[in-house]
């Protein structure tokens, strides 16, 4: 047998040469010197390439996980957190450190829950991402045989000028107050926008949550369609129920074990892509979506707005993402 | 039809994306062509679908480098700063260093390289990397030991040959 050319060593190193053809290949690099020394070589620069590759993977952002404070589920602010987080500083270290970065599943854990309440969607901000408009293109296919979705009206009542943390729950309280008359109307536009709601605004409760559709079902298409997903499914079930809804937003919350939010605004709607959670927030300068995604053990996190949002303002809301 | 999009989204999305920005160093980039790459499935869903994702996705690459991807909608993006605690600056500076020295060497490559390395760092066969590519299937061995040693060599030549273990 000839020497083995660069492709077929290749191939001998990928795996792509049948099994029945192994036999006189492997009978060469035995007896030639040359060719297995090429191999070795090549070998080399395969495991080297990937491995240069993978560091283009690194992350550009790391933080650590921190809990979600939920008005239903109590916090977990005790002392038995901060060594957790010490944990997660250090193995954020080692991880970047490595080059570490995986994609792996999502383990469920504590539901996420939006800052305040809110009503009805929020007209979409001038600048959209990319990713808005495929899902629009996506909802658009998917609602040939739905009803027409009602237009999205400003929420009113339910827009509550940012608060902060510890001011809170006192202005949830009185928000909470001026919307329950409107409470079963946001649920309504919420089936019939297409857009999710936040389980506050929907006023769930753990005797409601058990009506909702089961995570496993949510995070069968929503998941996997990522932003484009949840309006698509909520457009293309135009019964969608509130269940649902808060179903869904439990749903992101659960694999993804804790999320970031920004305090003191509304959450308009909330997406899972993967191992990435976008949370979408009004804001009267445009809506803000925090991307947040699970590298290895942590959380990265970063604020998209429209190109016209102050960057003042931006800059204010990164330092009330907690 | 959204069935079928839902399900090559669930199966490839990840994958692209990850492609996507080793191709160009760029998250919301990447994030950016995908959707565009799926959107256009929705309207021509593709009966080999991952050599056509992937397939799309390189192409509007290449285009974007003579127009921007919707470039009237360009979002601004304030990253979180890192931990203070997590990495230090010196450490911030070697990767970034590294990512670089990484980056500068693909760019000797030739487009044909640089893709059919990209994809098979995707776990593509070599038939799909053909498919994807327009490659004779076997010119596709070739063509990735050609890369292999190109982006090997080349990165040792720059600033960070001293990184690499060989």
């Amino acid at each position: 047998m000839s020497h083995l050319d660069d492709g077929l060593i290749q191939e001998l190193l990928d795996g792509e040469v049948p099994s029945t053809a192994l036999a006189p290949i492997q009978a060469h690099l035995a007896s030639c010197a040359e060719c297995s020394a090429r191999l070795d070589e090549a070998r080399d620069f395969a495991s080297t390439s990937d491995e240069m590759i993978a560091w283009l993977d690194e992350p550009d952002v790391t933080v650590p996980v921190v809990p979600v404070a939920t008005p239903d589920i109590a916090p977990r602010r005790t002392a038995a957190t901060w060594p957790r987080n010490v944990a997660w500083a250090a193995s954020l270290m080692l991880a970047v450190g490595l080059g570490y970065t995986a994609r792996g599943g999502l383990v469920p854990t504590t539901p996420v829950t939006p800052a305040g309440p809110v009503a009805a969607p929020m007209p979409r901000g001038g600048g959209t991402a990319a990713r808005d408009e495929a899902a629009n293109a996506l909802t658009e296919s998917a609602a040939d045989s739905s009803p027409t979705p009602a237009e999205p009206r400003r929420a009113t009542a339910a827009e509550p000028a940012p608060t902060p943390p510890a001011d809170r729950d006192a202005a949830k309280q009185a928000a909470d107050n001026a919307a329950v008359g409107s409470t079963e109307d946001a649920s309504r536009q919420a089936s019939e926008s297409g857009v999710m709601q936040p389980r506050d605004a929907l006023g769930g409760s753990r005797r409601e949550r058990a009506d909702a559709v089961p995570v496993e079902r949510q995070l069968d298409a929503p998941a996997a369609m990522g932003a484009a997903a949840p309006r698509l499914v909520a457009r293309d079930q135009s019964t969608t129920k509130a269940s649902e809804a808060r179903a869904t937003l439990d749903s992101l919350g659960t694999p993804i074990g804790t999320v970031f939010r920004i305090e003191g605004l509304e959450l308009l709607r909330s997406e899972l892509s993967g191992n990435e959670v976008r949370l979408v927030y009004a804001h009267p300068d445009g809506e803000v979506t925090l991307v947040q995604r699970r590298v290895g053990t942590q959380m990265a996190w970063h604020l998209v707005a429209p190109a016209d949002f102050p960057a003042a303002v931006l800059r204010e809301l990164r330092a009330r993402v907690r | 039809m959204t069935d079928v999009v839902a399900a090559l989204f669930r199966e490839y999305h990840d994958s692209l994306v990850r492609m996507l920005m080793r191709r160009t160093g760029d998250r919301d980039r990447a994030e950016e062509i995908a959707q565009e790459t799926f959107a256009r499935a929705v309207v021509a869903p593709p009966r080999n679908p991952r050599p056509w994702l992937f397939a799309v996705a390189l192409n509007l690459v290449r285009e974007e480098g003579r127009r921007r991807v919707r470039q009237d909608r360009r979002l601004v993006l304030y990253k979180a700063e890192q931990d203070g605690a997590a990495e230090s600056p010196a450490d911030v500076m070697d990767r970034h260093g590294r990512i670089e020295s990484v980056r500068a060497a693909l760019d000797t490559l030739s487009e044909r390289d640089r893709d059919a390395l990209l994809l098979k760092a995707e776990g593509f066969s070599y038939d799909d990397i053909a498919a994807t590519l327009g490659l004779a299937r076997g010119a596709v061995g070739t063509t990735l030991s050609r890369a292999r040693r190109k982006l090997v060599e080349a990165y040792r030549d720059g600033e960070g040959a001293h990184d690499v273990a060989s």
